[in-house]
């Protein structure tokens, strides 16, 4: 891989150019190089959203699919790894949405183990059932901001929404939350 | 915002965002399950086992049309054109988009299939569909499933927005599966003023390929193979496929596959059918890798098998291979495979100074189809040019200097695959006007 020294007194920049490349030919080790150290995080926030561990995995599935046949629509290589989310969200909204259709959904994965403190495993049921009673939109937000930790320019440009709205969002987007969990814990 | 409770729910996310390890496995084993690139044009991928699968779950039935929705307009849709799906009643494409199984609402035709927002302007975005091929696409009636088969329940489909179907675009030959598609302004024609969308080569550009048949119509009885090797004694047989849950009697939704194999003349027929299952329609359509491991009665000493979803390929490097005689001094042939999703054949060469061929701009690749279409393509920027005075086409990938060159020898498709970088567009014209047939 190429390495590049990015300025002096700064660290190392590595440039996925020659990844990139690789994989546009065809290679698919350059492009295994290129995923792999995102796909757990898109696992991940693929599972908050869609709510199953199955459906998650079907939606990165699409994503590494779309992304790998999309490899000439990417003009920036080392802008890579905000583009394969792109991917990953678009595939994982997919999915949310097709939630919200009354598909089958997988109950939380966070259930509790004997060890667990019955108040945490209580509330994490709680949160749980508050967070999949947001609509799509709120979910995306809500991951976008604390599981994926994007920032506001990036989250923005997904959205398509000016900068200065991001963070707006997100608090009407926590407050909604708040009052689905309240009435969740009233019940 | 209370941000004790904003720290509390952060946790919380995390702690569910932890991926489970099973399905991580899933996803990184899926990456060696992906198709070539799309520079070389091959069959969906999940998508078409999606369609298998659900084509399974439900079963085949006969075609059903609406006739309460025949050729009425969404209620919010704005100038929609929506043809009679009548129209296409026993067309095979809308079998092929799974109009056996669930009652059609629309069907048109579009030129490209990159023209999918032009038609239905309010479907997401789906780069699997940027590709100039034409397609056909049929709207499902309200409330109709595609992926899974079964209907929602009545309360679901109550709830649905009323411009929300499940669509189906048949590209190539392949169905590519949609659910809650917004179809607000959808188009059927798109008329002489529709403005243009992308640029791009339509197949009616490349004089060249013009004169070879289409590609023939998938045999959706048979699951698509993903890879066949013949072992060491010649009647040992692995394919592997992407297909439903291993079967299990206890699983509503497991697979049992049967693989069916037969010699003609020097070609081994490989078909891989489902045998059981899934007993319940609910499933979902997620792929998982299976293999089959059959014995041949005897050993199979041809050199190429089908797949009989109608695809050939080889096992070994084919008669009738071109020669490159105008390669730079130093550049010899490095590796030679078989390409996938060609109903004649297509066979890959890699030629390069290199041994490790760790640079791919210090490559050529030649690709070669045997009396079908080579379905190679390249970058944004295409230009004619001509190879020993018969039309060719140039692809020019700007940002990574990638140069694709088509063009037709006789019976065969050839494409060429270099760099700017080393070669210039003229020396690539040479290189290609170098390629001599056996014997000629």
């Amino acid at each position: 891989m190429e390495v590049a020294l990015d300025s002096p007194g700064r660290p190392l920049r590595t440039s996925l150019e020659p990844l990139v490349v690789a994989a546009r030919a065809g290679d698919r080790d350059a492009f295994r190089a290129l995923v792999e150290p995102h796909l757990a995080v898109a696992l991940g926030a693929s599972t908050v959203l869609t709510g199953s561990a199955a459906d998650a995995a079907d939606a990165v599935q699409e994503a590494l699919l779309s992304a790998w046949q999309g490899l000439e629509g990417l003009r920036e290589p080392d802008a890579f790894p905000a583009w394969f989310r792109r991917h990953v969200i678009r595939a994982a909204s997919r999915a949310s949405r097709a939630r919200d259709r009354g598909r089958v959904v997988e109950l939380d994965a966070s259930l509790p183990s004997a060890a667990d403190d019955l108040d945490r495993a209580v509330e994490s049921r709680t949160l749980g059932r508050a967070f999949d009673r947001l609509d799509a939109a709120d979910r995306l937000l809500l991951t976008l901001h604390h599981v994926w930790g994007m920032p506001v320019a990036e989250t923005a440009e997904v959205l398509d929404v000016p900068e200065g709205t991001v963070k707006s969002r997100v608090h009407y987007a926590m407050q909604r939350l708040r009052a689905s969990y309240d009435a969740e814990d009233r019940r | 915002m209370n941000d004790e409770f904003e720290t509390r729910v952060a946790a919380w996310m995390r702690e569910r965002a932890r991926p489970d390890p099973t399905a991580l496995a899933a996803v990184r084993d899926s990456i060696d399950m992906l198709p070539g690139r799309h520079r070389v044009r091959r069959r969906g991928w999940l998508l078409a086992t999606a369609a298998v699968l659900a084509i399974v779950a439900v079963g085949l039935s006969s075609l059903v049309l609406s006739p309460r929705q025949q050729g009425t307009a969404p209620t919010a849709a704005s100038h929609p054109v929506p043809p009679d799906p009548a129209a296409f009643a026993g067309d095979p494409r809308v079998a092929a988009c799974l109009g056996t199984t669930a009652p059609v609402q629309y069907a048109f035709e579009m030129t490209h299939a990159r023209d999918y927002q032009r038609h239905l302007p309010a479907m997401l975005l789906s780069p699997e569909l940027d590709v100039d091929d034409p397609a056909f696409v049929v709207v499902f009636a309200p409330g109709a499933r595609i992926v899974g088969g079964a209907p929602p329940p009545a309360s679901d489909a109550a709830s649905e927005p009323a411009n929300s179907r499940s669509v189906c675009v048949l590209v190539a030959g392949v169905p590519n599966l949609y659910e809650n598609v917004d179809i607000s302004g959808m188009r059927a024609d798109l008329g002489p003023d529709a403005p243009a969308t992308s640029p791009g080569p339509s197949p009616s550009t490349d004089p060249g390929l013009e004169s070879f048949a289409p590609e023939p119509t998938r045999d959706l009885r048979f699951v698509p193979i993903s890879s066949l090797v013949l072992a060491a004694d010649q009647r040992h047989v692995t394919i592997d496929f992407v297909g439903g849950r291993e079967f299990s009697a206890t699983d509503p939704c497991s697979i049992e596959y049967q693989a069916q194999t037969s010699v003609e003349g020097d070609i081994l027929e490989v078909g891989v059918l489902p045998l059981r299952g899934p007993a319940a329609v609910t499933c979902d359509a997620v792929g998982y890798s299976r293999t089959l491991q059959v014995v041949l009665d005897a050993p199979f000493l041809g050199s190429a098998w089908r797949d009989r979803t109608g695809y050939l390929h080889f096992l070994a490097p084919p008669n009738g291979l071109v020669e490159l005689t105008g390669l730079p001094a130093g550049w010899v042939l490095r590796k030679g495979r078989d390409v996938e999703d060609s109903p004649t054949g297509r066979w890959e060469r890699t030629y390069s100074p290199d041994a490790s061929l760790a640079d791919p701009t210090r490559t050529v690749v030649m690709y070669q189809s045997f009396g079908g279409p080579v379905n190679v393509t390249g970058g944004d920027d295409v230009s004619q040019v001509q190879v020993n005075g018969r039309p060719a086409t140039l692809y020019r990938h700007a940002p990574t200097g990638e140069l694709v060159l088509v063009w037709q020898l006789g019976n065969d498709g050839l494409a060429l695959v270099a760099f700017e970088q080393v070669f210039s567009v003229d020396q690539l014209i040479s290189l290609a006007k170098s390629a001599v047939a056996p014997g000629g």
